[in-house]
């Protein structure tokens, strides 16, 4: 999917979208393998 | 926002589980924080403070014999009116906030209260036998519960009622289908099987005798009613418009708009640029490319309108810019706040204005969200009423003739294809899915335990959701009545 989005083969935007925020819902809720990040800041934001 | 969050026990509350619940819904009140427990209710709120600054957060009871308790979020917008009704009748307030109608009114006019209000709001009102909790009309503010052996549950995010240790993290696999379709579990499901929300215009009444849940508002339909004269339709809309954001502007903290650049939250700053002139803060978000670029000319040129109205309308306005190195990094603590996930990533720059917001002192933002809904906005919507002109030519000419000849043709056609193969689809809640899903339910059977009995699932899932329903019909009806073909820019 990733390789034939990125080929512009297929249009796979929301689908990979979906399943990436699933993936990390899932190992903070679930599996939790994933620990429960900081508050972000401004900061966190801006540094761009 | 605030939180709200309690537990209710056939026994006695748990105010130490109660009160982790308010160190998890910490964030969604930096104003203050406060719970009260009886016999059998534990339950209390975080505050963000936006009418009334010294009021005290937590629990309010503050009708006159102190019997009456509540912890809420949101705003009622017609506080001002229903108080001055409420003292009329004898009623004495203690403070200014919207949250001290919901006390007096529910004394005065028990459940009959939910139908006077405007707003958005989930609260919960405690009259020491019955438990009354309530979600405004169109569900924008959210409200989780949970019944686990004797007992109920409630909050405000579903990250407080997982502190429980009678939470089981197990997965609805309805709610993991709706998602992969949708992009969002409707109500009353959630990812976890254990856990509910309350849909729009919902309540639940909890006794020691059980849980009722009830609907005091559905959104009305259109039918039957008279065709609206077009100049009529366009004095309706602004009057509406003007009226909506007169009341979000109610507060007695500095208040914004997000201003994508785009139609809607154009409209709603103008609107709100005349009653706040220079006092009104806009904010916009904007990709981190270097000006001029390809890319910062693609991209950008929202933020660019936005700032050109910006200057025209005199606002303070702001800008934020997206680092796209930064949102891998980012991506976890976005997921975590939504709560929920959710197939949408304008989480991103929502997050971002947000930021920027509070980093500037405006902790109450308006935008133009669900505009698209309601003004016709998505191309489907254009589509859906082509294939409804489609649908009212004879079912054999379309079915023998019409849909093969359409499906032959070469693969340039692709619109015609598509209408074809929407139109042998019978039920209009499946028609509504082709325009709404992100994708097909059979993409994922590679991840279904059962396949073939989970699509069978999915279908009774989706067509169960009275929310989905509701949608469709809203869909249906007005691209029906040609509604779509005034567009936009005509409906304001």
């Amino acid at each position: 999917m990733v390789e034939a989005h990125y080929a512009e083969r297929r249009y796979e935007m929301w689908t990979l979208w979906s399943l990436l925020t699933f993936h990390i819902w899932h190992a903070l809720h679930v599996s939790q393998t994933l620990a429960p990040p900081e508050r972000l800041t401004f900061s966190d934001f801006a540094q761009g | 926002m605030c939180g709200i969050y309690g537990h209710f026990s056939s026994n006695s509350a748990d105010m130490d589980l109660v009160e982790a619940m308010g160190l998890c819904l910490r964030h969604r009140g930096p104003d203050g924080q406060g719970a009260y427990r009886a016999q059998q209710l534990a339950f209390g709120a975080t505050r963000l403070a936006i009418i009334d600054l010294s009021a005290p957060p937590g629990v309010i009871f503050n009708n006159e014999d102190r019997s009456v308790g509540v912890v809420f979020n949101g705003e009622i917008y017609n506080y001002r009116a229903l108080r001055a009704e409420l003292e009329q009748r004898g009623h004495r307030f203690a403070t200014r906030t919207d949250t001290e109608v919901l006390v007096h009114g529910y004394e005065e006019w028990h459940m009959q209260l939910l139908e006077r209000l405007r707003g958005m709001f989930a609260f919960a009102v405690w009259d020491g036998e019955q438990l009354l909790l309530a979600r405004d009309r169109l569900g924008e503010k959210p409200l989780y519960y949970a019944q686990w052996g004797g007992d109920f549950y409630f909050a405000s995010e579903l990250k407080a009622l997982l502190r429980s240790p009678k939470a089981s993290r197990r997965l609805d696999q309805r709610a993991l289908l709706c998602y992969m379709t949708l992009g969002y579990a409707p109500p009353p499901l959630t990812p976890f099987e254990d856990i509910c929300k309350l849909g729009a215009g919902e309540y639940l009444v909890v006794t020691a005798q059980g849980v009722r849940k009830g609907r005091y508002w559905q959104a009305p339909m259109a039918d039957g009613r008279r065709p609206m004269a077009y100049a009529e339709a366009v004095q309706g809309v602004r009057r509406a418009l003007e009226e909506a954001v007169a009341n979000c502007l109610i507060s007695d903290v500095p208040v914004g708009v997000f201003l994508s650049g785009g139609l809607d939250s154009s409209i709603t700053t103008a609107l709100a640029a005349r009653q706040l002139g220079a006092q009104l803060h806009t904010f916009t978000v904007g990709y981190d490319f270097p000006a001029g670029s390809k890319e910062d000319l693609k991209f950008n040129v929202d933020a660019r309108y936005a700032r050109l109205l910006a200057e025209r309308l005199g606002t303070q306005h702001h800008e934020i810019r997206i680092a796209q190195g930064r949102l891998a990094e980012l991506l976890p603590s976005l997921v975590y706040s939504a709560d929920e996930p959710i197939g949408q990533p304008a989480m991103i720059q929502v997050a971002h204005v947000a930021a920027l917001a509070r980093q500037c002192g405006v902790p109450v933002l308006l935008s133009g969200e669900a505009s698209d809904e309601l003004f016709f906005g998505y191309e489907y919507y254009r589509s859906d009423y082509r294939l409804a002109q489609y649908l009212k030519l004879p079912a054999p000419l379309r079915q023998r003739a019409l849909n093969p000849l359409l499906e032959r043709l070469p693969a340039r056609f692709r619109a015609l294809h598509n209408l074809a193969r929407r139109a042998q689809l019978s039920a209009p809640l499946a028609r509504y899915l082709t325009w709404t899903q992100l994708t097909s339910p059979e993409r994922y059977n590679s991840l279904l335990r059962n396949p073939q009995r989970d699509s069978v699932l999915h279908w009774e899932v989706l067509t169960a959701s009275s929310s989905l329903r509701q949608s469709e019909k809203w869909s249906r009806r007005t691209t029906r009545s040609g509604a779509t073909r005034c567009g936009r820019s005509g409906a304001c």
